[in-house]
């Protein structure tokens, strides 16, 4: 024990005081084994996870270490359950293995009692085929089920049956006008030792050149999946500029065009497109031999390419995101499918780099005329949040904002389409919508990114992967209930460094004491604990 | 034993008046009414004979088992008269070990129990004064108790625990059927880490004269105390959250107390986690401490911010209804600011200058009192009033509309408190129109006066089937059944409680078969319906 900047507390978060003289090297060893949670200005929350000990017993670490490690750093005693606890995930590390003999993959124990154990579970005996000399068969296409169902019951495999290297394909980067930033080139490192799993990185801060970059050391096909065509598109641009291939070596899978090449890129929604009941594109994942799998945006990856990750996992896998957070509380199957957090970055770190833009941000309180307050008070619970949200009052803030910011190219984004439609025409701006074609999108983020429109109304189709970097004004009119997500990746549209190196607004309207205010503080969580404050303005501040 | 039984016959048929008065005469005399009950208790028969020959220590029980006497038999009346000598003498033949019934939590104790013990009473203490905590029998509702856990990182057994030792030390009690924190509770609160140590830990220390050596003490206990019932000592059910036991093994703190426990506590306050002097106060109205906070700190913070997460380092928030809840305590907005950037040493955060100007505004826009034996709602703002008429969440009040107020004809403080959670900015008024502060009232409630008479009757009425388990029951059965004894039985029929002679005839599935001695007829009971067992 020491006077250190970590405290352990016992439900296994470590808080690192970042302000301390020992927190740099601290925080190193503490990622070795630790995710982090939280990351605000003065004081940084870890969770010490079972993924998180078994990633780092596979990389070699031991219980000893950790606990030699928390201890040297920790300001306080370490409490004794979590040090058992250690102990105790640790030691089931590798008790069991999967590898591969000539015949197929095999599960292997260390004793049979494990495995029986494990056998006897009725999900995980349908994986498996017969029993081997101190083993079972594993039949062909379970290796990624299986491991998850061994994960939940606590019995972690060692996985030593390796990757499938793909169809070798020549890719490099081309950095005569740019270089990888140090941050990117360790999230790389950290992938490629690690094998499989997900990087983590703010919005703006890069991660396309993560996947283009990985890409570039594992030199092989690579299916790329995104979000949507707009960001097809935009992978496409990306990696023609960055690298040495060339329009011929990529492809894209979408809804208007089927083609695949070395180089791939696929829409999440055509892969999951069903067609008399069946997966209708399925034919995509085996089309070639793929060495590497990119889920772009990984924590929208849809239900059903979990299901077809986990008969993926022989090959390399990928995940890019910059808010792993999902409202339907699936983190954890995204690490057991696509593998486990490979490198955070917290995002004022970036910030305090000058990667990514700083942003101001900003709640207004609108206040409600008494007849909207009236409709509001007689309206059931469920009808209450959209009177809040689509509240008329809510337009002489946005027309006083767009004043204020005269010229600063600026979104206005909402959830519901007739407020978007109505703020459209009230305004005289252009609105980008689900419905708008993907050629007319297009068209409206190049004369946007050009500087020959300098707002747009849009809906949640710009949330994710829609780059626009000059974009420093947004104002949100309406959300998704309380979605940390999706307000996290609102204010990540502004936070591409701008050519002025001017810093970002970001605004949302929130109607005065009426439920939408509670569901505005539920948003900013996620923001909250990357170190963003928001300041509260009464509208009549405006 | 004839005379007694004579005495405890006669006893038992008065009613709780006529014993009332039989009691009354002999005043407040301890030693008068020390034989009485005494005479009450052997009155009752097996049952106390066993509690009093499992409380004699080896060499009692040896003596006892050899039909010889010593000092510590007569004293516990045990060798005093002959026919409760031979009774004893062969109770002590039969009696045998009753084993330490395993607990669900974790026994093992750490340098850190005792901060996490007096920091989850602190938070259970505050939570008494900020939400309605319904009395049940189990502690705290599962609800509260599930929100109590995790903000404290406990499990729930765990916190019931602490909770329980709180309500044994006296700082929670039970009024209006809700929990409240006692005068002696908040006068914890302002005790530094050894005395609340010493608190708690006299509330528990209920070890039999032992001498301690090395290994557990369950083991040491058995060994000198063979037929005590370890599971009533509560020493042993809280020993680890109070630093005293680790695994059931002596810590060096239980030996300090073991020799004197007024100054053990030092002890304890030198194993504190050392307290942080500074707080961050942060944008999104977060308080952080970056470290365990001193009782006078947590004291303050609890006072104006609702906690989030407990432990070595905590956090709070601020939220409307926190910082109207210090107003109510009697805190000015301005008081509030000063309190939170002395804590902080920096300035405030504009969204927490913000709330504090919002509090301000809205401290008495709603507010609730007692007319007339019902809760009345009112506020200036007749919209608010007709959202609260609307909430479905609160229903459950049954308001009535009436005119420019609410009517509901529950508790006011129900009202209150209902209205808090759902996230209105209410306080409670009382007759004049004074804001009530929840401390006060429920400092000021005090329990009806008791009397001790009555108390004292009821529990002499009841004593024979005082706190028996389960256990007791079917052991007593099987012992009836083995010996071919007669039992007294008293059930819990459909039709009301019964009493039945029973010749046992068998004991299997949960049920207890036996001949009714007065019908004549076969009976199966089921074990869980019977209340007392006694050997007729």
């Amino acid at each position: 024990m020491s006077a250190g900047p970590l405290i352990v507390q016992s439900d296994r978060t470590v808080l690192l005081e970042t302000d301390h003289p020992q927190s740099k090297d601290a925080r190193h060893e503490l990622a070795i084994f630790a995710e982090l949670e939280r990351a605000p200005e003065h004081i940084h929350t870890y969770r010490i996870t079972r993924l998180g000990l078994w990633n780092a017993r596979a990389a070699g670490h031991d219980a000893e270490f950790i606990i030699d490690s928390l201890k040297r750093w920790s300001k306080y005693p370490v409490p004794e359950g979590v040090e058992r606890e250690i102990r105790s995930t640790i030691d089931r590390y590798g008790k069991l293995v999967i590898d591969r003999d000539e015949t197929g993959l095999r599960l292997s124990g260390a004793t049979s009692s494990i495995l029986i154990e494990v056998a006897s579970n009725k999900k995980i005996s349908e994986l498996l085929d017969e029993r081997l000399e101190n083993g079972y068969r594993i039949k062909d296409w379970a290796r990624g089920q299986l491991k998850q169902e061994l994960l939940k019951l606590g019995w972690p495999a060692e996985d030593n049956a390796g990757f499938t290297p793909g169809t070798p394909f020549e890719i490099s980067l081309d950095e005569s006008l740019w270089q990888l930033r140090d941050y990117q080139r360790e999230a790389v490192n950290k992938f490629e030792a690690g094998g499989s799993g997900v990087v983590v990185l703010p919005c703006g801060a890069g991660k396309t050149l993560v996947g283009a970059a990985t890409m570039a050391e594992v030199k092989t096909n690579t299916l790329i999946l995104v979000t949507n065509t707009v960001s097809a598109r935009q992978w496409r641009d990306e990696l023609l500029a960055r690298t040495t291939l060339e329009e011929n070596d990529i492809a894209e899978y979408s809804g208007s065009t089927k083609d695949i090449g070395p180089v791939t890129i696929a829409t999440y929604q055509i892969l999951t497109t069903k067609r008399k009941g069946e997966f209708a594109h399925l034919e995509l994942l085996n089309a070639r031999d793929w060495g590497l799998i990119i889920y772009d945006e990984v924590h929208l990856l849809p239900a059903p390419i979990f299901k077809m990750t986990a008969d993926l996992q022989a090959r390399r896998r990928l995940g890019l995101t910059a808010t792993l957070v999902r409202e339907d509380g699936r983190e954890s199957d995204v690490f057991s499918l696509i593998g486990p957090k490979r490198f955070d970055a917290p995002w004022k770190d970036i910030e305090a780099q000058g990667y990514i833009a700083p942003a101001s941000c900003y709640e207004v309180r609108v206040s409600l005329p008494d007849e909207v307050r009236m409709d509001y008070a007689i309206a059931d619970q469920d009808a209450r949040f959209r009177i809040a949200a689509t509240a008329d009052a809510k337009m002489p803030i946005i027309r006083a904002l767009l004043k204020k910011h005269r010229g600063e190219p600026t979104l206005i984004i909402g959830q519901y389409l007739d407020q978007i439609e109505e703020v459209s025409q009230g305004l005289g701006i252009p609105k980008l919508t689900g419905e708008t074609p993907v050629d007319e999108r297009e068209k409206l983020f190049a004369q946007f990114r050009r500087g020959e429109l300098t707002a747009l109304v849009v809906s949640k189709v710009a949330n994710f992967s829609i780059d626009l970097p000059e974009a420093s004004v947004a104002i949100q009119i309406s959300g998704a209930f309380g979605s940390r997500q999706e307000e996290a990746q609102r204010l990540g549209r502004l936070l591409r460094p701008k050519a002025n190196g001017r810093s970002a607004s970001f605004y949302t309207l929130v109607a005065q004491d009426t439920v939408e205010q509670d569901f505005a503080q539920n948003r900013q969580r996620f923001l909250a604990e990357q170190g963003y404050s928001y300041e509260i303005l009464d509208s009549d501040e405006i | 034993m004839s005379e007694l039984l004579l005495i405890a016959g006669s006893l038992r048929e008065m009613s709780e008046a006529e014993l009332k008065a039989v009691l009354r005469p002999l005043g407040n005399s301890a030693a008068a009414l020390g034989d009485m009950f005494d005479l009450a208790r052997a009155m009752v028969g097996r049952r106390e004979l066993e509690r009093r020959i499992r409380l004699m220590d080896k060499d009692s029980i040896a003596v006892l088992k050899a039909g010889g006497t010593n000092q510590k038999l007569q004293q516990s009346f045990l060798a005093s008269e002959a026919g409760a000598f031979e009774s004893a003498v062969e109770l002590a033949k039969e009696l045998q070990p009753i084993r330490l019934k395993p607990v669900k939590h974790d026994l093992v104790g750490s340098e850190l129990a005792n901060y996490e013990t007096q920091l989850a009473i602190t938070e259970i203490l505050f939570a008494c004064e900020r939400h309605w905590l319904e009395a049940v029998k189990a502690g705290l509702r599962a609800a509260e108790a599930k929100d109590l856990a995790a903000v404290l990182k406990m499990d729930l057994a765990q916190l019931q625990l602490r909770f329980q030792l709180a309500k044994r030390a006296g700082l929670v009690d039970v009024i209006d059927n809700r929990y409240v924190s006692t005068i002696a509770g908040l006068q914890w609160l302002d005790a530094n880490p050894a005395q609340r140590w010493l608190v708690l830990a006299q509330s528990i220390w209920d070890l039999p004269p032992l001498t301690v050596g090395a290994g557990s003490l369950e083991t040491q206990l058995s060994e000198q105390y063979p037929l005590f019932d370890q599971n009533d000592l509560e020493l042993l059910r809280y020993g680890h959250i109070l630093g005293l036991l680790s695994d059931l093994e002596p810590t060096p703190l239980f030996r300090a107390a073991s020799l004197d426990i007024a100054n053990a506590g030092q002890l304890v306050w030198d194993q504190f986690p050392k307290p942080v002097t500074r707080i961050i106060i942060q944008g999104d109205l977060s308080i952080i401490s970056p470290g365990p906070l001193s009782p006078e700190t947590h004291k303050q913070i609890d006072l104006l911010a609702q906690s989030e997460d407990l432990g070595l380092a905590c956090r709070f928030r601020l939220s409307l209804n926190s910082v109207l809840h210090a107003m109510e305590m009697g805190m000015s907005a301005s008081e509030i600011e000063e309190i939170l950037l002395s804590l902080s040493g920096s300035d405030l955060p504009q969204p927490v200058s913000y709330l504090l100007s919002q509090a301000k505004k809205k401290f008495g826009e709603l507010t609730v009192r007692a007319i007339a034996g019902q809760s009345v709602v009112e506020s200036s703002d007749a919209i608010l009033l007709t959202q609260i008429l609307n909430e479905n969440g609160l229903a459950a009040l049954m308001f009535k509309d009436d005119g420019a107020r609410l009517i509901s004809r529950l508790n006011p403080s129900l009202v209150y408190f209902n209205l808090r959670d759902a996230g209105y900015p209410v306080i409670q008024l009382d007759e004049a129109g004074k804001v009530i502060t929840p401390r006060l009232s429920q400092v000021f409630v005090q329990p009806e006066v008791v009397d001790v008479f009555a108390l004292q009757a009821k529990a002499l009425l009841s004593a024979e089937a005082k706190a028996p388990s389960p256990d007791d029951h079917l052991r007593q059965l099987q012992f009836a059944l083995k010996n071919k004894l007669k039992v007294g039985v008293r059930v819990d029929m459909p039709e009301g409680i019964v009493e039945l002679e029973m010749t046992p005839l068998g004991i299997a599935g949960g049920r207890f078969r036996g001949r009714d001695v007065v019908k004549e007829a076969e009976r199966t009971l089921p074990l869980s319906r019977i209340q007392a067992v006694w050997l007729s």
